[in-house]
């Protein structure tokens, strides 16, 4: 039992230095139903920010609605995607299409049905943004949000050098 | 699993680890919530022989090219109040393999699967309820053609710390028809075939040991307008929650979606009708499901709304659901200046309608109701720095069906107004203010939270719920906290009561014990 914990800590403590880097090759559906593998937006050589959400958490909606009313602000300063990953369960994510719809979000929602995407990203909760660089390196991660995260987003953003 | 055999592993891991630097990536996340148990008269809880309690969770995941391992560690040191006294222990849990090249997937070990809805198969995870049934076995997924891919798995489910009696094996097809015709209808068709055997060594005759259960599911998307529908029957499955009787179990739903600029509609049905469907026959509880019947209504998550949340009826009911969101034009009298947005939302369950005396028809309404709720949703920014959420719900929860035998029917009525205010770009303050009207149950109750907000590390809250019309418990359920995160850390401490009822978390409720005490958590992404 100690020489495990001994192990664990071990780990714990080398981990961050190799930490998850880029984005895993999984594969989501679209809100029309498509398969899209996560990976492939690394093509775009843009920033990007994944953010993990759901339908039934409050700060997840108080994020987009604060980064749908800045975005186009944003997308005059930085040539970014904002790509929006609902964590919804079958229990709601029939539902995500017409929430997103009613809600005018202009950026990119996926669906992680079973959740494989956020295994894969280590997510423990919602919401949980990463930002990664034209790339695909990650370069910021932050959980929950609090008023005012988004200019953090924004700053992180500014800071990816152009190629 | 033997703890030498995890001693190996994690040397392995390690040395891996230490190595992967140019080769490989290695990462992972640890979670860990312990509580403080406090004596406390007023809830008339006694002080536990053991105050602390200590739930903890670590994930190790390598990556390499097409080839990914992930090890995962728990100890319940012991379990947290609510949670199922089997968890007591520490272990490693799951250890997976796998390998994914173009057309292959192969998962050696632990995995996570879900055929269709879930309706009959779903392995995940829910650490805040303490289910885990994901598979020990094997999994391989094939997609010969971009249009078809073919799901295989066999394996043991998982039973708190161990494995499950019970072997599980599966095949599930999916066909995106839309790309083999090239039209602009999406339509994709499904199905799937699952078996459960679980050895019986009873004496009765023509006793199955095999229960099988298969799928069948359509979807169609075209343009701003979907459908999807998915019908299940399974076969004779006698076990302790259907005393074991003899009857087959099925199910039906329908979701559906309409999209426009602005507007966005969701319609759903759903019938049940003996779809208990577990690892082992003799369990009970939440616990070693193999299925995922969630229910099928709007999650309420603020402190008032979760005091009468729905769970599905796996014996029978009949569900319908919509689901409206619409954001008036920004300028209008209806959208003002900074926006509004509005959602109404709507869903009704009751039993079915019974054949004969005993087996009822899947497809039918009975005449009991189990659960309803209205609600009506407005958001509106009044100025950049103001917002408020107001909701209005309107329910009527069956708790005798719901919870247990001889309790009232309750109809409420439930208020939230929930503000965010921003003193600057850093500094903010979230408040929820909460009534409940019934004259049924406990009568009326109120509650109140600030939250203070200090972007991007600091927040602090206090909360307070109320249950003053109740004549034997008229305690205040208190909580406060903090919380601080940084880049890759998250560490929240409280202190607090908590009310006993029924926690849930996507759509799946438990009941836990009032307590109160000191809270700690801890969760960390590397």
């Amino acid at each position: 039992m100690i020489r495990l914990l001994t192990l664990l800590i071990l780990l714990f403590i080398t981990a961050p230095a190799k930490s998850q880097s880029r984005l895993p090759s999984v594969v989501l559906k679209s809100v029309e139903g498509e398969e899209i593998r996560i990976s492939d937006y690394s093509a775009l050589k843009k920033p990007l920010i994944v953010s993990f959400w759901a339908t039934y958490c409050g700060p997840c909606l108080e994020e987009f609605e604060a980064i749908t009313d800045l975005y186009d602000e944003w997308k005059k300063e930085v040539d970014f995607e904002f790509i929006a990953v609902s964590i919804d369960d079958s229990r709601s994510s029939a539902k995500v299409k017409s929430l997103v719809a009613g809600k005018k979000w202009p950026f990119i929602v996926l669906i992680d049905e079973n959740q494989d995407l956020k295994r894969a990203m280590n997510v423990t909760d919602i919401p949980f943004c990463f930002i990664f660089d034209r790339n695909g390196k990650y370069v910021y991660r932050h959980s929950g949000y609090l008023p005012g995260d988004e200019f953090i987003m924004l700053k992180e953003l500014k800071k990816i050098p152009d190629e | 699993m033997s703890r030498i055999a995890g001693f190996v592993i994690l040397s392995v891991l390690v040395f891996i680890s230490g190595q992967a630097q140019n080769s490989g990536n290695f990462s992972g996340r640890f979670e860990s919530l312990s509580h403080y148990y406090l004596k406390d008269a007023e809830l008339l809880i006694p002080k536990p022989a053991n105050t602390i309690a200590t739930n903890n969770f670590l994930l190790l995941q390598y990556t390499n090219g097409p080839f990914s391992s992930a090890l995962q560690y728990e100890a319940y040191m012991p379990p947290l109040s609510g949670f199922p006294y089997q968890l007591e222990g520490n272990g490693i849990t799951a250890l997976s393999f796998r390998y994914k090249k173009e057309i292959i997937d192969i998962t050696a070990g632990s995995f996570y699967e879900q055929f269709g809805k879930g309706l009959i198969f779903r392995a995940y995870e829910s650490r805040e309820l303490g289910i885990n049934n994901s598979v020990n076995g094997l999994r391989i997924i094939i997609k010969p053609a971009g249009f078809v891919r073919i799901t295989g798995i066999y394996g043991k489910p998982r039973r708190f710390m161990e494995t499950s009696s019970s072997y599980i094996r599966g095949l599930d097809t999916e066909v995106d028809l839309g790309e083999v015709m090239k039209t602009s209808l999406d339509l994709k068709l499904g199905g799937g075939i699952f078996n459960r055997y679980q050895a019986y060594t009873g004496p009765a005759d023509n006793f199955p040991s095999n229960v099988n259960a298969y799928n069948f599911r359509l979807s169609a998307n075209y343009s701003n307008f979907d459908l999807e529908t998915e019908y299940v029957f399974k076969g004779d499955d006698p076990s302790i929650t259907n005393h074991y009787s003899m009857a087959h179990g099925g199910a039906f739903l329908v979701n559906g979606n309409y999209t426009a600029g602005g507007f966005g509609i969701f319609a759903s049905a759903r019938f049940i009708k003996g779809m208990d469907f577990r690892s082992e026959r003799e369990s009970e509880g939440n616990y070693l499901m193999i299925n995922y019947l969630p229910a099928n209504t709007w999650q309420h998550t603020f402190l008032l709304g979760s005091i009468y949340p729905c769970s599905t009826q796996p014996d029978g009911e009949a569900s319908i659901q919509a689901d409206i969101n619409y954001s008036p034009q920004k300028g209008t009298f209806s959208g003002g200046e900074y926006g509004t947005k509005l959602r109404l939302g709507f869903s009704h369950v009751r039993n079915l309608k019974l054949r004969d005396t005993i087996s009822p028809m899947l497809i039918s309404f009975g005449n009991q109701v189990y659960y309803q709720d209205l609600t009506l949703e407005i958001t509106r920014k009044w100025i950049p720095s103001v917002k408020t959420i107001t909701s209005l719900t309107g329910l009527q929860y069956n708790k005798s069906v719901i919870e247990y035998p001889g309790a009232d029917f309750v109809k409420a009525i439930i208020l939230n107004i929930e503000s965010w205010i921003r003193f600057s770009t850093l500094f903010s303050l979230r408040t929820e203010l909460q009534h409940l009207w019934t004259k049924q149950d406990d009568g009326n109750w109120i509650a109140g939270l600030a939250e203070f907000g200090r972007a991007p590390h600091l927040s602090l809250f206090i909360s307070d719920i109320w249950d003053y019309q109740n004549e034997g418990n008229k305690a205040h359920y208190y909580n406060s906290g903090i919380s601080f995160s940084t880049d890759y850390i998250r560490i929240s401490a409280g202190y607090g009561r908590q009310r006993e009822g029924l926690i849930c978390a996507g759509g799946v409720c438990q009941r836990v014990p009032a307590y109160r005490g000191l809270n700690l958590r801890l969760t960390a992404n590397f």
